[in-house]
C-alpha cells in the first residue's frame, strides 16, 4: 500500500508544527533546532528537516502529515518531502512584512505539485494583522485559472485546520478531477 | 434565448447621445435578455429609464405618471433621492443594461417605492418571485423583510442590515412558512430602526438568503446553461455546514466553470439544492457567470476520481 501524505509547508512562524499537532493523533514529532538567526525574536526553535504527524482511516489506513520546514534555505527538502503527496496546504503568516511576495514564493517553488494536485492557502495570525485582505490573496493565485480556497484559520484550532483539510480533499475531488 | 413576446424599453431625460447610444444597444440586445426588447416612446413602454440627474425629466415623469404605469430604472451618476429600487450607473454599458433587464420579474410590475408584497405559497407562487429574487431585483436601497416582530432590513447600496426581534438567528426567519413573510422596500422601512441600532455587514446574510429564500428556482438573471464559476471561496463559516457546499465550491472553482447540468451529473445533487447555492454565491457576490459554447463537462463520460473512496475516508475521519 503506497503512502498517503499531505504536505503543509508556509513561512516560518506560521503554525505549521501547530496545525499538524491540532489534527495529528500522535504528537508531531519534531526535528527543531534552536533559533539563532533574525527569528529568534519570533520563536525560540524552528523545524530544520520536517515536522511529521499521522491520522489513522477507518480501515486502518494512515494518512501522513508533513510540515516543510519554513525556512528557503531548505528548499532542497521541499522537492522531495512533496514526491508523492496527495496535495499542499500554504500556511501564510500575516504578521510578516509582505505576506503576498511570501505566498508567490512558495507557489512558484511548488508550482510542478500544485499543477498535478491542488493547494489551500490558510492565512494565519489574523489576529496582528489585518491585511492583506482575502481578496488580495485571491488576486495574486487569479494566474492559475484554478480558484484555490483561501481562508482565515487559527492554527490551534482543530476544527480550522480540519475544514482547511476538508477543503483541500474537495478540491482535489471536484477542481483537479 | 430571447422570447418572442416583445417588450417596449424607453428613456425620459437623456441626453440626445444616450439616447442614441440606448436605440443601437436596444436592437443589439437580441439573445442576451430573457424578453426580446424594442425602443418606443414612453406612452407605451413597459420599462423606463429616467435620468434623474436631470431635474426636468423627473418632474416630468411624475407629472405623467411613469411610476405607476411601469417599471422605472433610475439612470445616474449617484444614488438619486427617488423611490427607486433599481439603478443603472453612467455611462450606460450594455452588460449592466443586460443584466439589469434580465433581473427584472417576468411581468414587469409599477415600481412602487412603498409596494408591499406577501410572499405567498398559494396558487400565485409560481409568479411570485422568492424572497432572494426580491433581494436580487433590490439593487438599491432599503429593503424588508419581517414576520411578526423578526425583522431583517438590508441597505443594498451599501451592503449593511439591522436585525431585530425575537430571532437572534435569522435563519429561523426564513424557516417561517412564506405565508406570512412581508417584504417590503422604501425609505420608510427604516423609520422604526433605533437610531443606535447597529448596522452590520450584509454579505453573510445575503447568503443564507440565498440558501434558504430561493424556493428552488435559480434567480432570473442566471441562464442554466453558462457556465457558472465561484471568483473566491466564502468563508468557511457559511459552507461548514454541509460536505456539498464544499464540493460545490470545489467544482465552481474549476478554470471553465460548470453549468447547472455538469454540477447535477457530477454531484447528483437536487435542481432546488443547486439553484439555491448559485443564487447564495450570486447575492454573496462571488459568482461569476459566461456563456457555455464548449461541450458541457457532463457530456463527457463522467468518470469517478481514483482516490474517491480515500477521500471519503479522511472526510470522515475529520469530523471524528
Amino acid at each position: 500500500m503506497s503512502e498517503i501524505k499531505l504536505i503543509i509547508t508556509g513561512t516560518p512562524g506560521a503554525g505549521k508544527t501547530t496545525a499538524i499537532g491540532a489534527i495529528s493523533e500522535t504528537p508531531p514529532v519534531k526535528t527543531d533546532t534552536a533559533t539563532t538567526d533574525d527569528l529568534a525574536s519570533v520563536k525560540e526553535v524552528t523545524t530544520v528537516a520536517m515536522d511529521f504527524g499521522e491520522i489513522t482511516l477507518d480501515d486502518g489506513q494512515k494518512v501522513f502529515i508533513y510540515g516543510t520546514p519554513g525556512q528557503r534555505r531548505f528548499e532542497f527538502m521541499w522537492k522531495i518531502l512533496v514526491e508523492g503527496g496527495l496535495g499542499l496546504i500554504i500556511l501564510v503568516d500575516c504578521s510578516r512584512e509582505d505576506p503576498l511576495a511570501d505566498l508567490d514564493m512558495y507557489l512558484e517553488n511548488f508550482a510542478d505539485f500544485i499543477e498535478r494536485t491542488s493547494v489551500v492557502i490558510g492565512v494565519t495570525r489574523r489576529d496582528l494583522s489585518e491585511t492583506p485582505s482575502l481578496d488580495d490573496f485571491y488576486e495574486r493565485i487569479e494566474g492559475w485559472g484554478r480558484v484555490f480556497p483561501v481562508m482565515e484559520i487559527d492554527v490551534r484550532e482543530a476544527e480550522d485546520v480540519s475544514l482547511l483539510v476538508n477543503a483541500l480533499i474537495s478540491s482535489l475531488e471536484f477542481t483537479t478531477a | 434565448m430571447g422570447n418572442l413576446e416583445l417588450k417596449n424599453l424607453s428613456s425620459i431625460g437623456f441626453s440626445p447621445k444616450d439616447e442614441t447610444v440606448l436605440k443601437a444597444l436596444t436592437d443589439l440586445l437580441g439573445a442576451r435578455t430573457r424578453e426580446t426588447w424594442v425602443y418606443s416612446s414612453p406612452e407605451y413602454a413597459d420599462v423606463v429609464l429616467l435620468d434623474t440627474d436631470n431635474p426636468e425629466a423627473v418632474v416630468c415623469w411624475r407629472n405623467d405618471g411613469h411610476g405607476e404605469r411601469c417599471t422605472t430604472i433610475a439612470y445616474s451618476t449617484s444614488a438619486p433621492d427617488l423611490p427607486l429600487n433599481r439603478r443603472l450607473n453612467k455611462p450606460l454599458r450594455a452588460a449592466d443594461l443586460i443584466a439589469i433587464l434580465n433581473s427584472l420579474p417576468e411581468r414587469s410590475q409599477p415600481d412602487l417605492s412603498n409596494s408591499k408584497a406577501t410572499v405567498g405559497t398559494s396558487s400565485e407562487s409560481i409568479a411570485t418571485p422568492s424572497l432572494a429574487q426580491r433581494v436580487s431585483n433590490c439593487t438599491h436601497g432599503y429593503l424588508k423583510v419581517g414576520n411578526g416582530n423578526d425583522t431583517l432590513i438590508l441597505n443594498r447600496s451599501d451592503s449593511t442590515c439591522v436585525i431585530s426581534g425575537s430571532s437572534v438567528n435569522l435563519l429561523n426567519l426564513f424557516a417561517h412558512s412564506d405565508e406570512n413573510l412581508i417584504v417590503e422596500t422604501g425609505a420608510e422601512v427604516c423609520n422604526e430602526v433605533p437610531s443606535n441600532a447597529e448596522w452590520r455587514n450584509a454579505r453573510p446574510m445575503l447568503w443564507w438568503i440565498g440558501l434558504h429564500g430561493s424556493s428552488g428556482r435559480l434567480l432570473d438573471h442566471l441562464d442554466p446553461s453558462s457556465n457558472f464559476k465561484i471568483v473566491r471561496w466564502p468563508p468557511p463559516s457559511l459552507i461548514k455546514s454541509s460536505q456539498h457546499y464544499f464540493n460545490l465550491c470545489a467544482l465552481l472553482s474549476r478554470k471553465t466553470g460548470v453549468t447547472m447540468a455538469d454540477i447535477q451529473s457530477l454531484t447528483g445533487m437536487d435542481s432546488r439544492e443547486i439553484s439555491a447555492f448559485l443564487n447564495a454565491a450570486s447575492l454573496f457576490g462571488v459568482l461569476k457567470t459566461r456563456i457555455s459554447s464548449a461541450e458541457p463537462v457532463a457530456a463527457n463520460p463522467v468518470k469517478e476520481p481514483a482516490n474517491k473512496s480515500l477521500f471519503e475516508k479522511i472526510r470522515s475521519r475529520l469530523k471524528t
